[in-house]
C-alpha cells in the first residue's frame, strides 16, 4: 500500500502533516509545529473540528482528542480543515507519510469542509500554489507524484496558461477540482467517512450550515450596522447607558403622554468660561461653565457662538412607559437639500424616568450653521406591524435623503402607531 | 512693602525660615531628581499594577530587580495578586515532598496530563466549574524562594483553558510544588 | 518605600533620598506609555510633603477613595480607578467617572456627578470632589504608596470600605493616614540643616547691619563675602556652604521668603498649633502657600514641560538649561545680576570641580582644572542669553503663524506682547461694526478678536505694520525644523493647543530675558566693565578653589 505525505497549503508555503496522535480524551485537541510544546492558535479550531457534536473527526474515527505537529505554522482561516480530514483518513489506516518516513504519493490541499464533506472555497490559492514552487520541483526532480487539491471555485479562477507555463496540470502534478471531500479519498483509494451526523451540529465549527436567518432580518442586520458604522464615524458621538432621572412631576399617566411631552430633549452645552478656551476646560484649568436648552418640537433652537462650544450632549428623558427607542439623527449644513442619517441609538430598553445621552463630536471649525436634526421613535408594544414599518424606514434611510423625504418618513411612522419626536437643533458660529 | 527683621513678629520669623527651609529642600530634592534624569526610570506600584493585570506584559528585569531588592514591593505585588485573583489556589496544606499532578481551587481544578505523542511534554488543563464565569487570563505562580511565575493563558473553551509545556518547565515545575500558591486573573 | 535606586540619587539635605527617590518614583509613573502625572502636578505634590501641607489632601484622597471603590469592578475596585484610568487628566477622570459609575445604573446610589465634580452622600453628612483635583490627589496616593506601601494603605482603606463608610469614619481614616505620613516624613524629611542654614544666613545679615537687615541687604558683594568667609569653614554644623551656586540660591530663597513674608497676609488667618506656636510652629497650610507665592509663580518652563505644549520643542535641553537659574530666581535675580552672572560662570566650573575631586583625580591634574575651568567668560555668557531672546523671539512669531491660520485667540496676545506699539487703526473697519469713526480697538469681545484674527490673515487690509508682523511670523515658521513646526504637525487639530498653551510661558520668559539683559546693560560695575570684573573675579574664585579644593601653593 502507498503511504501518502500531505501538504496543508498555506500562503506561506506548505506545512507538513508530520504526525498525528491520539491524545488523552480529555484534552483537547492541538496543531502543533514541529513536535515543540507550541500549540498553534488555530487549535481550538481543530478541537471543534474533531470533536462531536460539532466536529466530524471523531465521529468518523472514533476519538475525541488528536494532536496533530505540522512542520511549518498555520496562522488562521479554515483551508487547512481539507488537508487535516484527509490526515486524518491516511491514518485511519495506516498510510499517512509521517515526518521523515518515505512517500509515494503526495497530496497538497486547500479547502474547508462543511459537514456534508463539501469543499468550500478559500483565499489565495495562486499565492499558494506560488510559495509552494521549490517543493513541487523537488517532488519533481525526485519523481513522486503530486496532486493538488483545491475547491472547484478556486480552480475555475484560476488561469490555466499559467498553471501549465508552472508546470502544474500535468500528469506528475495534477491539480484537481474538488466539490466535495469524497473525490480525493476516492482518488487516494480511501473510504469516505460517516459525515453527516445529527442535527445538533452547530455552525461553530463549520461554517455556513445550521441556522438561517429570515432575509429581512439579515437586511435589517446589515443597514443596521452600516449605519452605525457610518454613525461612528460621522458624528463620533458616545451614547451614555440609560440614566435614572429623578420622578417626573406629571400630571397623567403614560398613556397620556404624547410627543415632546413624553420624551422631552435637552441640548446640554459646555462652554469655556469667558477669557478661556476650550483646551484649557479639557485639561482642567479653567471650569466650564455648562448650560441646558429644552428643545421644542415645534420651534427649533438657535444656539449662537457655536463655534465657541466646547461640548454638547442631548440628554433624552423618557417620561412615558418603559419602551424601545430608536433615536436617528441627520447633521447638515442650514439649507442644505441632502441629509445623510444615522442611526444613534438602536432598540434600547430605557424605563420610565431613565434617560439616554448622546455625546455629539463638533466639527473642529464651525463656519456655516448646521442643523442637528433629531427623530426618537419609541415601541411600546410589540405587534400591529411596527417592526415592519421601522425596518421600511430604516431601509428608506440607507442613503441621502431630501430634508422633505426625512419629515415624510417619520410622518408615516407616526401613521403607524409609533412614538415619534421630531426636533431641530440649529448651531450657529 | 517691605519691613526688615527686627520689625518682624516672632510668627513672621518662624514662618520666614519654616518656608525657607521648605524651599531649600525643595530645591534640593529638584536638583538631585534632576541629576539623574538621564538615568532609568523609578519602579513603582504602577509597574507592579500593570504588570499583575495586563497578561500579555512580561516583568521587565527592572521590576525583576526591585522586588528582589524591595521584600514590601513584592509584599504589595503578591496582596494585589491575591485581592485581585479570580481564582486562587493556596499552597497544599499537607505539604511534602510529593509533587502535584492536580490543583484545586474554589471554582477550578487544574490537571497536568501527559502527551502521548511527546512524552516530555504535558498538558495543563484549567477547568473552570462555572463555564460562564468571566475567564482568567493570566496564570501566576508564587513559590516560597524563587520568584513569580506569570504565564499568559489562551482564550477559555466551554469552561476550559489548556495550555502545554516541557515538562522541565519552570511553569510544570512550578505547578508540581505542592508549596506554591497559584493565582488565576 | 519602592524604587530600588536610592543610592543613585545624591544626598540631599532637608529630605532623605528616600525622599527624593519617592518623589522620583511618583515622577516617572507612567499610564498608556505617557507620563501619568504633568510636571505641575507633581510639583505641587512637592509643595503638599515638604511644606506638611496634607491634612486637607488626606481627607480628599479618603473621600475619593470611596468614589474610586463605587466606580471600579469587583475585585479590583478602587485600585481600578488610581491605577488602570490612564494619564492623571481632569477629563481623563471625568471620562472615567462617566463610563464606569455613571453608565451603571443605580451601581452607587451615594455618588453622584455633575461636569464639574462628584458628590458623595453618606448618613452623616457629604463631601464633594472636584474633577480638577483629582490628577493631584491621584499623584499623593501614588506617592502613598510608594512611601508607606500598598498593603499598609489597604488594609486603611479596606476597613473603611468594609464597615460602610461614613463621614466620620473617612474622617478618622484620614486622620490615621496623616499619621502615617507623619511618622514615615519625621525620618525622612529633616530640617535641621535648613534651620541652621537660615540661622546662619540672618547671623551673617544682622552682623554687617548693626542687628537689622531687610531683603534689600541681599546685595552681590554680600553674596560673595559670605561665600569668601564661609565656604573654606570646616562645616561642624553640617550646613554646606561650600559652593558659590548654593549661596547664590541661598541668598535669593532668603531674599524672595523676606519679601514675601512681610506682605503675607493669610498669616493672620493662620490656625495656631496647639501649644507649640510660641515654640515657633507656623500653620503648614501658610507654609505651602508662602512656598506657592514664591515657588509657582507659573515657572513658564514647567508649563512648557506639560502637555500640551510639550509636544513641540520650543527649547531643547541647553536652552533649557541655560535658562533655568534665570527663571527660577525670578525677579530676586534682577537684585543680584552680578552674583547670578558670577553663579553661571564660576558657579559652573566649580561644579566640574567638585565633580572632578568626587572621581579623585590627581591634586596636579586638580589644579590645573582650576585654573582652566572656566569655559564662557561674562561676554560670552551674556551673549548667549542675546541668542536666547533671539530664539525666543523666533519661537514667539512662529506661534503666531500656527495660532493665527488656526484662528486661536492666543494670536491677538501674541500681537500684542511682540509689538506692544503696533498700529491697530487700519484694522477699526473690521473690529467695529456700524461705526466708521471708530477708533478704539475693543479686544474684550470674542466677536472682535474671531474678527480680527481672521483680518491678520489677509496683509493686503491690516496695515503695512500688521502685514510685515505677519511676513515675519510666517518666515520664522518657515525657518524652524524643531519637533512640533513641521507643515504637517502644525496643521494637526491639536497643535494649536499646544502653542496657545505655550503662548503666555513664553512671552514671561522673552520679559524676563529682556529685563535682565537690559539690568545688565545698565548696571555699573565695581571694575568698570565686564572684562576687567571677569578679571577681577577670575582671580578670586581661583584663589578660593585652590583653597578649598586643597591644591593650593
Amino acid at each position: 500500500m502507498t503511504s501518502v505525505r500531505v501538504y496543508i497549503a498555506t500562503t506561506d508555503g506548505p506545512a507538513e502533516v508530520q504526525r498525528i496522535t491520539e491524545e488523552e480524551p480529555n484534552v483537547k485537541s492541538v496543531i502543533c509545529l514541529d513536535g515543540k510544546a507550541l500549540a498553534l492558535p488555530i487549535s481550538p479550531d481543530y478541537e471543534a473540528f474533531v470533536r462531536s457534536p460539532t466536529g466530524i473527526l471523531e465521529r468518523a474515527y472514533g476519538h475525541p482528542a488528536y494532536r496533530m505537529d505540522v512542520s511549518a505554522a498555520i496562522s488562521e482561516g479554515m483551508s487547512w480543515q481539507l488537508g487535516a480530514l484527509v490526515a486524518h483518513a491516511l491514518l485511519a489506516v495506516g498510510r499517512l507519510a509521517q515526518k521523515n518516513e518515505q512517500a509515494s504519493q503526495v497530496v497538497w490541499l486547500t479547502g474547508e469542509v462543511d459537514r456534508d464533506l463539501q469543499i468550500l472555497p478559500v483565499e489565495y490559492v495562486r499565492e499558494k500554489i506560488r510559495h509552494s514552487g521549490p517543493l513541487l520541483a523537488e517532488l519533481k526532480a525526485a519523481k513522486v507524484p503530486v496532486i493538488l487539491g483545491v475547491p472547484r471555485r478556486n480552480h475555475d479562477e484560476l488561469d490555466t496558461g499559467w498553471l501549465e507555463r508552472a508546470g502544474k496540470g500535468v500528469e506528475a502534478c495534477r491539480i484537481v477540482p474538488l466539490d466535495s471531500a469524497d473525490q480525493i479519498l476516492d482518488l487516494l483509494g480511501l473510504a469516505a467517512p460517516c459525515a453527516k451526523g445529527p442535527q445538533a451540529a452547530s455552525a461553530h465549527a463549520l461554517p455556513f450550515v445550521g441556522q438561517t436567518r429570515p432575509m429581512i432580518g439579515v437586511l435589517l442586520g446589515l443597514v443596521v450596522m452600516g449605519a452605525l458604522l457610518s454613525a461612528i464615524a460621522w458624528w463620533g458621538y458616545g451614547l451614555d447607558p440609560p440614566v435614572r432621572g429623578p420622578p417626573a412631576g406629571r400630571a397623567g399617566g403614560p398613556g397620556e403622554r404624547k410627543g415632546i411631552n413624553q420624551f422631552p430633549v435637552a441640548a446640554i452645552e459646555t462652554w469655556a468660561p469667558r477669557g478661556s478656551t476650550c483646551a484649557a476646560v479639557n485639561f482642567g484649568t479653567a471650569e466650564a461653565e455648562v448650560t441646558e436648552t429644552a428643545l421644542s418640537e415645534h420651534t427649533p433652537i438657535t444656539t449662537q457662538g457655536a463655534e465657541q462650544l466646547c461640548g454638547l450632549r442631548y440628554r433624552i428623558s423618557n417620561r412615558g412607559g418603559k419602551a424601545e427607542i430608536w433615536i436617528f439623527g441627520a447633521r447638515s449644513a442650514k439649507g442644505s437639500s441632502s441629509l445623510n442619517t444615522k442611526i444613534l441609538a438602536q432598540a434600547r430598553l430605557v424605563d420610565e424616568d431613565e434617560s439616554v445621552v448622546l455625546d455629539i463630536r463638533l466639527p473642529r471649525r464651525l463656519q456655516q450653521p448646521l442643523l442637528h436634526r433629531l427623530a426618537i421613535v419609541a415601541v411600546r408594544s410589540p405587534g400591529g406591524g411596527k417592526g415592519q414599518r421601522l425596518n421600511g424606514f430604516i431601509t428608506a434611510l440607507d442613503g441621502p435623503v431630501r430634508p422633505a423625504e426625512w419629515d415624510r418618513l417619520l410622518a408615516g411612522l407616526q401613521e403607524g402607531s409609533l412614538d415619534v419626536v421630531h426636533l431641530t437643533h440649529e448651531l450657529d458660529p | 512693602m517691605t519691613g526688615t527683621w527686627k520689625a518682624f513678629t516672632q510668627d513672621r520669623r518662624a514662618l520666614a525660615e519654616q518656608a525657607f527651609d521648605a524651599l531649600s529642600t525643595l530645591d534640593e530634592i529638584t536638583a538631585a531628581m534632576r541629576a539623574r534624569e538621564t538615568g532609568e526610570r523609578q519602579v513603582g506600584f504602577g509597574d507592579v499594577y500593570a504588570y499583575v493585570n495586563e497578561p500579555g506584559r512580561p516583568m521587565s528585569t527592572r521590576l525583576r530587580e526591585a522586588l528582589e531588592a524591595d521584600d514590601r514591593l513584592r509584599d504589595d505585588l503578591l496582596r494585589l495578586l491575591a485581592k485581585t485573583a479570580g481564582y486562587r489556589c493556596p499552597r497544599s496544606a499537607a505539604a511534602g515532598t510529593k509533587v502535584l499532578e492536580s490543583r484545586h481551587g474554589q471554582g477550578f481544578t487544574i490537571r497536568l496530563r501527559p502527551s502521548r505523542a511527546e512524552p516530555s511534554q504535558v498538558y495543563v488543563v484549567i477547568e473552570l466549574l462555572d463555564p460562564a464565569a468571566e475567564a482568567p487570563r493570566s496564570l501566576f505562580i508564587a513559590e516560597q524562594q524563587d520568584g513569580l511565575l506569570k504565564q499568559a493563558l489562551p482564550e477559555a473553551r466551554g469552561g476550559t483553558v489548556q495550555l502545554l509545556a516541557e515538562t522541565e518547565s519552570d511553569l510544570i515545575r512550578a505547578l508540581r510544588n505542592p508549596r506554591s500558591e497559584v493565582f488565576l486573573r | 518605600m519602592h524604587g530600588a535606586t536610592v543610592e543613585q540619587l545624591d544626598l540631599v539635605a532637608g529630605g532623605s533620598p528616600e525622599l527624593a527617590a519617592a518623589f522620583q518614583t511618583v515622577s516617572d509613573t507612567e499610564a498608556q506609555g505617557l507620563p501619568k502625572f504633568s510636571p505641575r502636578i507633581c510639583r505641587k505634590l512637592m509643595h503638599s510633603v515638604v511644606c506638611r501641607a496634607y491634612a486637607q489632601a488626606m481627607l480628599e484622597v479618603c473621600h475619593l477613595v470611596t468614589v474610586a471603590e463605587a466606580c471600579g469592578r469587583s475585585p479590583r475596585r478602587y485600585e481600578e480607578f488610581f491605577w488602570d484610568s490612564g494619564p492623571a487628566c481632569t477629563a481623563g477622570f471625568r471620562a472615567y467617572v462617566d463610563r464606569e459609575l455613571l453608565g451603571e445604573a443605580d451601581a452607587a446610589p451615594h455618588v453622584s456627578a455633575d461636569y464639574a465634580k462628584v458628590d458623595i452622600s453618606y448618613d452623616d453628612g457629604s463631601f464633594a470632589i472636584a474633577y480638577s483635583r483629582m490628577p493631584f490627589l491621584s499623584a499623593m496616593v501614588e506617592f502613598l504608596v510608594t512611601v508607606l506601601g500598598y498593603g499598609e494603605l489597604d488594609d486603611l482603606w479596606q476597613t473603611m470600605l468594609s464597615r460602610g463608610p461614613t463621614a466620620a469614619s473617612v474622617a478618622d481614616t484620614a486622620n490615621r493616614l496623616s499619621r502615617l505620613l507623619y511618622g514615615h516624613l519625621k525620618d525622612h524629611l529633616t530640617t535641621a540643616q535648613s534651620h541652621r542654614k537660615f540661622a546662619c544666613l540672618v547671623a551673617f545679615l544682622r552682623d554687617l547691619g548693626d542687628g537689622d537687615f531687610g531683603p534689600t541687604a541681599i546685595e552681590d558683594p554680600v553674596v560673595l563675602d559670605f561665600w569668601l568667609a564661609r565656604s573654606g569653614k570646616n562645616s561642624s554644623d553640617n550646613v554646606d556652604f561650600r559652593t558659590f551656586a548654593s549661596v547664590f540660591r541661598a541668598f535669593v530663597r532668603l531674599r524672595q521668603v523676606l519679601e514675601e513674608v512681610y506682605d503675607f497676609r493669610a498669616l493672620r488667618d493662620a490656625r495656631p498649633i496647639g501649644p507649640d506656636r510660641a515654640a515657633g510652629e507656623v500653620d503648614p497650610d501658610s507654609i505651602r502657600s508662602l512656598v506657592e507665592n514664591i515657588d509657582e509663580t507659573e515657572n513658564p518652563l514647567v508649563v512648557l514641560r506639560d502637555p500640551p505644549a510639550d509636544a513641540i520643542k520650543f527649547l531643547n535641553k541647553t536652552e533649557a538649561a541655560d535658562l533655568e537659574l534665570l527663571i527660577a530666581s525670578g525677579r530676586t535675580g534682577l537684585a543680584l545680576p552680578l552674583s547670578f552672572m558670577r553663579c553661571e560662570v564660576f558657579g559652573v566650573a566649580q561644579a566640574r570641580i567638585s565633580q572632578a575631586q568626587r572621581r579623585k583625580v590627581a591634586p596636579e591634574e586638580l589644579r590645573a582644572l582650576i585654573e582652566g575651568c572656566v569655559h564662557d567668560d561674562y561676554l560670552e555668557r551674556q551673549s548667549r542669553l542675546q541668542k536666547l531672546a533671539r530664539h525666543t523671539d523666533r519661537v514667539l512669531l512662529a506661534s503666531l503663524e500656527v495660532l493665527a491660520t488656526a484662528r486661536r485667540p492666543e494670536a491677538v496676545i501674541l500681537v500684542a506682547a511682540l509689538r506692544p506699539d503696533i498700529d491697530l487703526r487700519p484694522l477699526a473697519k473690521f473690529l467695529i461694526a456700524g461705526d466708521d469713526e471708530g477708533k478704539i480697538v475693543q479686544l474684550d469681545s470674542i466677536a472682535i478678536r474671531e474678527r480680527l484674527i481672521a483680518a491678520m490673515a489677509c496683509p493686503q487690509t491690516v496695515g503695512p505694520e500688521l502685514a510685515s508682523l505677519m511676513g515675519e511670523a510666517n518666515k520664522a515658521l518657515k525657518s524652524l525644523s524643531r519637533q512640533g513646526f513641521g507643515e504637517e504637525e502644525t496643521a494637526l487639530p491639536s497643535a494649536g493647543d499646544g502653542f496657545a498653551s505655550a503662548a503666555q510661558p513664553l512671552i514671561e520668559i522673552r520679559r524676563q530675558l529682556a529685563a535682565f539683559r537690559r539690568k545688565l546693560q545698565g548696571m555699573k560695575l565695581p571694575r568698570g566693565d565686564w572684562e576687567e570684573q571677569y578679571e577681577a573675579d577670575s582671580e578670586i574664585f581661583r584663589s578660593q578653589f585652590l583653597l578649598l579644593y586643597g591644591v593650593a601653593a
